[in-house]
């Protein structure tokens, strides 16, 4: 088992090397140099331009600069935002928690939803159920997640007067009221990964459902329920598990859409502002952070497969 | 090789003409079965050709153009003289909604093939060449996979700048290690296929075998995942538009139109609500066409 685990994680390095240089590079090849982007339109003295570039390093060869900013990467320093001159690894914790605590809501919301619905829709499979489910997943998958966020901002929060419709409450500081203005945007961000995955149970429970075995089970005279969830149901978690991994970047990718649209201080906020406000150091280190929570969810998936399929684990 | 080219448009002419004439109604008949059978296919294609045909002809049909401003309608709720109503600038929603179908469609097939053609050839350079030159590029492929598409797509927008054909290039590149795995797993199975090692102990040249066996056989299932991409590439473009880092705004793209029209959510929801619609709908059909292509071209797959 912990040989398994350990070749999972060895195979993440060259990945998460290559990630690196990757986003190094985005912030180099970005027509000027950081500097005169950061100066704008200001005309600039062109000694102070200079000693900003020794300052920041900026006149040394690639190479040594992609080594000297990775190495310190790695003890957690990522540089200052040129902006607000704070250290890049404070404000990416600050955003971190607003971003982590949204996807968990919304993995948890999409995966209750999914499996739930998947599960009905193989054992039903024909049925006004079925259609239904399948339905609601193509339109689930069709919608621009910002969209869906301005229909539940209309219903629930302008309409209803239920939920407020933006802003962030720390969860220390009120958690009722935190979660009050975390629910749309986890359902906002939930719908489209819940789509992927009801199909995904659907598909791997009509598999399963075709078993030798579990036509076994129904022939010893065990009860439909105990055939489908205790027998049926367990295997068919396997794929839904790997999926769930793998279509993680459905929620990361969402978080940045759904933060603008609901105004909540997260990592895809703060990549978006810096691109747009061309804060390198604070862009760099958003990707970078993002990249690896989404290989990260892909290497726990792993693990946990080989964890709930013994085959895999002695390959 | 000569010869097989010559008689390959002869035969697409072969059937006489009367024959045709008798078959034509069974082949009305067996093409509305084949409708019928293939629903997902067959909607997704009519939404997809609605919304391309609005798009190009609607224009020069529809009395108000997309720039013109009508200062004395504000914000006008949808009535017979504005029928989507009016955005902040007093300019007419649905001649917006048409021009921007044009913009959502060029997006959405210009990433589609750029991906799968710039996807594919490193996909079947992986895979016919193998060796090191596949690790190097299959290692930079999981790379750029291990983005978050929509991240990735920020990322390089935000190198090359904002724009229509910036954000092609970018989409293009976040879906470009999908097809890359594809094609790389596509060819190795066709290269080790019986009639592939037959034609090369022939003595054929790698390009014959490429062009002639290995591309034609992997051509469907290319088809299948670049019209999925479409749909992704029409969300994704609409989702940087609503970032402000897609297309520039005088240009009346749907995710833009929706970003402002966010602004006025209290007062003008259709403004919001309209271009949304719009996107999911154009999304859905792509979607259709994939799914209904698979059934078609790869049943095993269900």
């Amino acid at each position: 088992m912990g040989r398994h685990i350990i070749r999972q994680l060895a195979t993440t390095i060259p990945v998460l090397v290559l990630v690196s240089v990757i986003v190094f590079l985005f912030a180099h090849l970005a027509p000027g140099d950081p500097i005169t982007a950061l100066a704008g339109d200001q005309v600039v003295d062109e000694q102070v331009v200079a000693r900003l570039r020794e300052d920041y390093g900026l006149d040394r060869p690639l190479p040594v600069q992609y080594l000297t900013w990775a190495g310190n990467a790695m003890t957690g320093d990522l540089g200052y935002s040129f902006n607000t001159r704070q250290d890049v690894s404070d404000i990416l914790l600050d955003r971190l928690a607003v971003t982590v605590l949204l996807t968990v809501f919304a993995l948890v919301i999409a995966l209750s939803v999914a499996i739930v619905m998947g599960v009905l829709a193989a054992i039903y499979k024909g049925s006004w159920i079925d259609y239904a489910n399948q339905l609601l997943a193509m339109i689930g998958g069709s919608m621009p997640a910002f969209w869906f966020g301005i229909l539940l901002i209309l219903l629930v929060s302008q309409r209803l007067k239920w939920l407020p419709a933006s802003g962030y409450v720390s969860f220390t500081d009120n958690p009722i009221d935190a979660l009050r203005h975390l629910i749309l945007p986890a359902i906002t961000l939930s719908t489209g990964y819940a789509a992927v995955l009801c199909r995904v149970t659907r598909a791997s429970m009509l598999d399963v459902l075709h078993e030798d075995y579990v036509r076994t089970a129904r022939a010893k005279g065990l009860s439909p329920r105990r055939v489908n969830m205790g027998h049926a149901f367990r295997s068919a978690l396997l794929p839904i598990i790997t999926m769930v991994g793998v279509e993680a970047g459905h929620l990361l990718g969402g978080a940045v859409i759904t933060e603008t649209v609901f105004a909540l201080p997260g990592m895809g906020r703060l990549l978006v502002d810096s691109v747009s406000s061309r804060d390198f150091p604070v862009f760099q280190g958003a990707t970078l952070v993002l990249v690896i929570l989404l290989v990260a969810s892909n290497t726990v998936a792993d693990i946990a497969y080989g964890l709930a399929d013994p085959r895999v684990r002695r390959r | 090789m000569s010869t097989m080219e010559q008689v390959a448009p002869g035969a697409a002419q072969a059937p006489v003409s009367n024959v045709k004439l008798a078959t034509t109604g069974n082949r009305i008949l067996r093409s509305r079965r084949f409708l019928q059978k293939h629903r997902f296919l067959t909607i997704g294609l009519a939404i997809v050709l609605s919304v391309t045909l609005i798009g190009l002809v609607g224009p020069f049909f529809y009395p108000y153009d997309h720039t013109e401003q009508d200062w004395m309608n504000i914000l006008a709720a949808p009535s017979r003289e504005h029928l989507l109503g009016t955005d902040d600038l007093g300019r007419d929603e649905l001649a917006r909604l048409m021009v921007g179908a044009r913009i959502s469609l060029l997006v959405a097939v210009g990433a589609a093939i750029g991906a799968s053609v710039i996807g594919s050839v490193i996909g079947l350079f992986a895979g016919y060449l193998g060796g090191w030159t596949e690790s190097a590029l299959m290692r930079l492929m999981d790379a750029l996979y291990a983005f978050p598409s929509l991240v990735l797509a920020i990322a390089l927008v935000g190198i090359i700048g904002a724009g229509t054909w910036q954000a092609i290039f970018a989409i293009s590149i976040a879906a470009v290690p999908k097809f890359a795995r594809l094609m790389r797993a596509q060819t190795l199975r066709l290269r080790d296929s019986d009639y592939v090692v037959a034609s090369m102990v022939a003595g054929a040249s790698p390009l014959r075998l490429i062009s002639r066996h290995i591309v034609p056989n992997a051509v469907g299932v290319v088809i299948i995942v670049a019209s999925s991409t479409a749909g992704f590439a029409v969300l994704t473009e609409a989702s940087l538009s609503f970032l402000g880092l897609g297309v520039r705004p005088p240009n009346p793209a749907w995710g833009s139109m929706l970003k402002s029209g966010y602004q006025f959510l209290d007062r003008a929801a259709w403004l919001a609500v309209i271009p949304g619609f719009a996107i999911s709908l154009l999304v859905l059909g792509f979607n259709l066409i994939g799914d209904g292509l698979r059934d078609l071209l790869d049943p095993r797959a269900r």
